[in-house]
């Protein structure tokens, strides 16, 4: 599957590169990554999306994690994330407010 | 002759079950009231009396060997961070030990919930939380307040690495009963319960089966060894997979419907599909849950408990019954034996209940996502759908005029595509009430318990 692929390169790439990174894997919910961050008090939560929902997926996902715990977690979004093509200013603009 | 005398001291009955291990069969079996309350040995040796008169004749045993869930059984609390991981990691570890898990606990414990785990005499507590070089700020603080609490039952720490020493220290300054392990969740989704389960049997046979009144019976017997669940998983295991050139059966299911619990055993992998992506927390090959809320006596009431009042006005309509009544009746009446037509056709149908709910909670799920890539299939739990035997056992099962019909409440009876339960599977039943004593030989000699299990489960047709 595609998206086990790209999975599979960030996380080679990030790891080459020094980070220690906790790979929760494909068709993963925001739950998923905010109860994998919690475990393994990461820094970083990034997601990674193939499939043209990651914005939709993502939203309220700042405000899911801080419901749950009192920290900060740095958010980054990449990948093919929205339907279509759209503006990528103004797709950015949104993920900025989402808190990413 | 070598003999081996196996024996279940359960929290009813105690059962025996004589092997000649030269002629390779069962000699003979019996059941008597288990005594612990006022010496275990009174029902023990009345059992063994009852077991010398059916062989006609007093013999000699080379070994006795035992389980047991007698005096509450092996009760635990278990001990986490997140709910999802390495909460469910911990209770898993502990049913895969034998245990009932009587409280589940995440995040920061709370005083209300350390007076609990002292109120309901829990017997072991397995502390959980963080991966290794994760979160240590949780069992820190849970390790704190339950020294601070004075809790003095053993508790095993079975969390992040990076906060052992500090763990060790809070041991030592309350001078709690406590041990270190592995991990119970090293990694994101990774189970790894062998340090925690040697060392749960560990204390199991060091303490509390003393502090249960059930050690005593060491001046009769060789040993107690298992707790009886772990004796029924290590049977199911052994089944499954078979042992040298004595071939098991492949993958199975293993229900036992009993008065208080209905538990449910699963021995396979969690997909042998390529086509899918598993989600979650690692299942295990040999896996055991065990629902508290579903039982015919003292869980009845659990059993209509979810219902809505529309399902019960339709169960009464249909059966011609009150079923309120019906459960009420049994969990005030724990003892009841059904002896009328009526009281065995409610216990058919609680039994037929207790098998699909079970299932229902034991069984993996699985959803079509439609992707830019087509469709995935996204999998949480176990693949059922390609196991070869489910296996019934416990008194109702045992007893019942319609085995086949309990048992094929854990198939997919209702064409749900979105549940993993068993497509196809065939039926047997443990009509010797063999399991649990099997599980024992298991540890002494596997072949011979495997090739007994295999001879004398009744096949359903």
């Amino acid at each position: 599957m595609y998206m086990l692929v790209g999975n599979k390169i960030i996380d080679y790439t990030l790891v080459n590169s020094g980070y220690n990174v906790i790979n929760i894997g494909v068709l993963s919910s925001q739950e998923d990554f905010i109860n994998a961050a919690i475990e393994t008090d990461a820094d970083l939560i990034m997601v990674s999306s193939l499939y043209g929902h990651g914005e939709i997926d993502c939203r309220g996902m700042r405000e899911n994690a801080l419901s749950q715990v009192l920290r900060i977690y740095y958010f980054m979004l990449g990948g093919n994330i929205v339907v279509g093509k759209q503006d990528f200013e103004e797709t950015e603009a949104k993920i900025y407010r989402y808190g990413f | 002759m070598p003999n081996y005398l196996l024996v279940d001291f359960g929290s009813t009955f105690t059962k025996l079950c004589a092997v000649d291990k030269d002629a390779e069969k069962i000699i003979g079996t019996s059941v008597h009231y288990t005594t612990v309350s006022e010496d275990i040995s009174i029902g023990y040796n009345n059992a063994l009396k009852l077991l010398y008169d059916k062989i006609g004749k007093k013999i000699e045993f080379d070994q006795v060997i035992a389980c047991s869930s007698a005096a509450g059984g092996l009760k635990m609390a278990a001990i986490g961070l997140v709910e999802e991981l390495t909460v469910e990691a911990a209770k898993r570890v502990c049913l895969g030990a034998g245990a009932k898990v009587d409280l589940v606990f995440s995040h920061h414990l709370t005083k209300n919930e350390v007076k609990k785990i002292i109120e309901e005499d829990i017997d072991i507590i397995l502390l959980s939380g963080g991966s290794d070089g994760g979160n240590t700020e949780n069992v820190i603080y849970n390790a704190n307040l339950l020294g601070e609490m004075g809790v003095k039952v053993p508790i095993i720490y079975a969390g992040n690495k990076s906060a052992e020493d500090d763990i060790i220290d809070i041991i030592a300054k309350y001078e709690m009963n406590g041990f270190i392990c592995d991990n119970v969740m090293p990694k994101i989704n990774k189970l790894n319960p062998k340090c925690a389960r040697k060392t749960i049997r560990e204390i199991f046979l060091k303490q509390i089966i003393e502090a249960k009144g059930i050690k005593k019976i060491e001046n009769e017997i060789d040993q107690v060894i298992l707790p009886t669940p772990n004796a029924v998983l290590q049977a199911a295991k052994l089944l499954s997979e078979g042992y040298l050139n004595e071939k098991g059966l492949g993958d199975i299911v293993l229900v036992d419907i009993g008065g208080a619990t209905t538990d449910m055993y699963s021995i396979c992998y969690a997909t042998s599909r390529s086509d899918v992506v598993v989600h979650g927390l690692e299942e295990p090959f040999a896996k055991r849950t065990v629902e508290g809320d579903l039982g015919m006596r003292y869980s009845a009431p659990g059993i209509v408990k979810s219902l809505s009042k529309q399902e019960i006005e339709f169960i009464n309509n249909e059966k011609n019954i009150d079923i309120e009544t019906e459960v009420n009746e049994r969990y005030k009446n724990v003892h009841l034996l059904p002896h009328s037509e009526r009281d065995k056709f409610i216990d058919q149908f609680l039994a037929e209940m207790c098998a699909y709910r079970a299932m229902n909670r034991h069984c993996g799920f699985i959803h079509e996502v439609i992707t830019p890539m087509g469709k995935v299939f996204n999998q949480s739990g176990k693949d059922l759908t390609n196991v070869n035997y489910v296996i019934g056992t416990g008194g109702v099962l045992i007893n019942s005029k319609n085995q086949k019909e309990i048992l094929n409440q854990t198939t997919n009876i209702l064409n749900d595509a979105t549940q993993l339960r068993p497509k196809d599977p065939d039926f047997l039943v443990d009509q010797l009430y063999i399991l649990a004593p099997m599980g024992l030989l298991a540890q002494k000699d596997p072949k011979l318990a495997l090739k007994l299990m295999k001879e004398n489960l009744k096949e359903l047709n």
